[in-house]
């Protein structure tokens, strides 16, 4: 079956946002994750709503929005242009490769776009759609929502990021508003701009160290960090050892590989190792789980969510432009094995021969997921039941 | 077997003075073996030094294959042409990261 060829006959008679959305889907096909056009989180394509969602336990919900629609924090997003973006996930999940948490996640880039909504056909109009909120206290009401224009700033956009007040990462110059302005930050978007952070929390004899991306940057030093953490088991014995990388997209695994190996012979004393990951937790970062889960062996417990890809994937290669449209996509030519650490040649990437492990799988042993409530009164389930084990 | 003695104060030595020539022979004897022994490790550590750098160039030569040049397009006449070409283009790059393509085996042999 040809499904370029097939595109190619009907262009004619598609819209441009059409034809975006057909690459898109073909480009899917691969059931590969990091294979996958870059149109809002790894690019700049799509022009978006004034509005910023998230997926929570109980709906789509609004976290960021501009002045204008300051009304919107904080509702459930009911229908867009009258579909309920519930009902939209099945097309979503033929439009993004990778696991189901993996389409729920980047599902909140894709609705956020009445472009591609357009070329969905469940959009009539991109430049003014129709969508309905519902209040917490149980009001609806239907605003027009015009695309603001293209954010044309280089680097990835992490939807996740928006969830905090703090977010400097996803920043546009424009005035945004925020639905936890004024209230309290749960701890696990506290320091949501930094690459890496610890803390200690002495009630509960509970080391807390979160890696939020794969990389050193000016917020932190992975390697710096790593040692730190070695130097903090002389003086300290936390009864467990929280490790999360919920919102970890990736970024290189090498920087992760000392402090994934070390921590569990550093504290010792640390009777579970909690590892935490979600929808959002993919790439390096699921490579950085897997291997603390391995050098855990029976101490390690994986919390929270499944994570957005399995611990086989396709990943590295390079990124090309197309050469009228710009749209650029990724093919991913490198095979990664965290499950049985198998390596063959020609196909598995050269530097997982030093650093893969055979981890076996990322199951979920405590499953726990946020709900807006929890999220708007600062709350972190995960930790509440970290804690209370 | 061979015993080397060596010139202990007499209170650990219990008072037994060492044969010097025997002491002599041993060293000599020691003195080759350890020198042969060195030889061989350089050696095999020389042979395995180029044989890791060997299999580490082979191995990245197999895993990162050099890519050929990127295909040209002449500038399109109106919309669908450009379209056309975008979508030739997007099955050209596919083809070119994957130089071992065959229906069955590819990788990217969804978007064939």
């Amino acid at each position: 079956m040809d499904i370029l060829n097939r595109l190619d006959e009907r262009v004619p008679t598609l819209s441009d946002n059409r034809i975006v959305v057909e690459i898109t889907r073909a480009v899917a096909k691969s059931g590969n994750g990091h294979t996958r056009t870059y149109l809002m989180r790894n690019g700049n394509y799509l022009r978006r709503f004034p509005v910023r969602y998230y997926w929570f336990s109980d709906g789509l919900f609004v976290v960021r929005a501009t002045e204008e629609y300051s009304q919107t924090l904080g509702t459930r997003v009911v229908a867009i242009d009258g579909r309920a973006p519930e009902d939209l996930m099945s097309q979503m999940r033929d439009l993004v490769p990778g696991s189901d948490s993996w389409v729920v996640y980047k599902s909140t880039y894709l609705l956020n776009s009445p472009e591609f909504l357009n070329g969905l056909d469940v959009v009539v109009n991109a430049e003014s759609v129709p969508i309905t909120f519902e209040s917490r206290e149980g009001k609806r009401f239907t605003l027009d929502l015009q695309p603001l224009p293209l954010d044309e700033r280089e680097g990835p956009y992490e939807a996740w990021r928006d969830l905090s007040p703090f977010a400097i990462g996803n920043a546009d110059g424009r005035d945004w508003l925020h639905v936890l302005s004024d209230r309290e930050v749960p701890l696990y978007l506290q320091k949501s701009n930094h690459a890496c952070r610890d803390e200690y929390l002495e009630g509960a004899s509970l080391l807390y160290v979160q890696i939020n991306r794969n990389a050193s940057d000016e917020t932190c030093s992975q390697s710096d960090f790593a040692q730190e953490m070695e130097g903090l088991a002389d003086s300290m014995a936390p009864k467990a050892l929280v490790f999360d990388v919920r919102f970890n997209t990736g970024g290189n695994y090498e920087e992760t590989a000392k402090i994934a190996k070390g921590l569990p012979a550093w504290f010792g004393s640390a009777e579970r190792i909690h590892i935490v990951i979600g929808p959002a937790t993919f790439s390096a970062g699921i490579a950085t789980a897997a291997r603390l889960k391995y050098f855990s062996g029976e101490r390690a417990l994986i919390v929270g969510e499944p994570a957005g890809d399995g611990l086989r994937m396709w990943s590295e290669g390079p990124t090309f432009t197309l050469p009228n449209s710009k749209l650029q996509v990724k093919a991913a030519t490198a095979f990664h094995d965290f499950a049985e650490a198998r390596f063959e040649l020609g196909k598995t990437f050269f530097n997982d021969f030093f650093y893969s492990v055979p981890a076996g799988d990322l199951h979920v042993d405590l499953p726990v997921t946020v709900s807006f409530e929890d999220y708007l009164s600062g709350h972190d389930p995960v930790l509440d039941l970290v804690s209370s084990q | 077997m061979f015993k080397v003695y060596r010139q202990y104060p007499a209170a650990i030595s219990g008072g037994r003075r060492p044969n010097k020539a025997l002491e002599a022979c041993n060293f000599r004897l020691v003195a080759s073996v350890f020198t042969f022994m060195k030889k061989i490790v350089i050696r095999v550590v020389a042979l395995g030094t180029v044989l890791l750098v060997l299999a580490i160039v082979g191995l990245i030569l197999l895993t990162e294959q050099p890519e050929a040049p990127a295909p040209e397009y002449a500038v399109p006449q109106g919309r669908d042409e450009a379209w056309h070409q975008d979508i030739a283009h997007l099955r050209d790059e596919f083809l070119r990261v994957d130089r071992s393509f065959t229906e069955e085996t590819s990788r990217n042999s969804w978007i064939f």
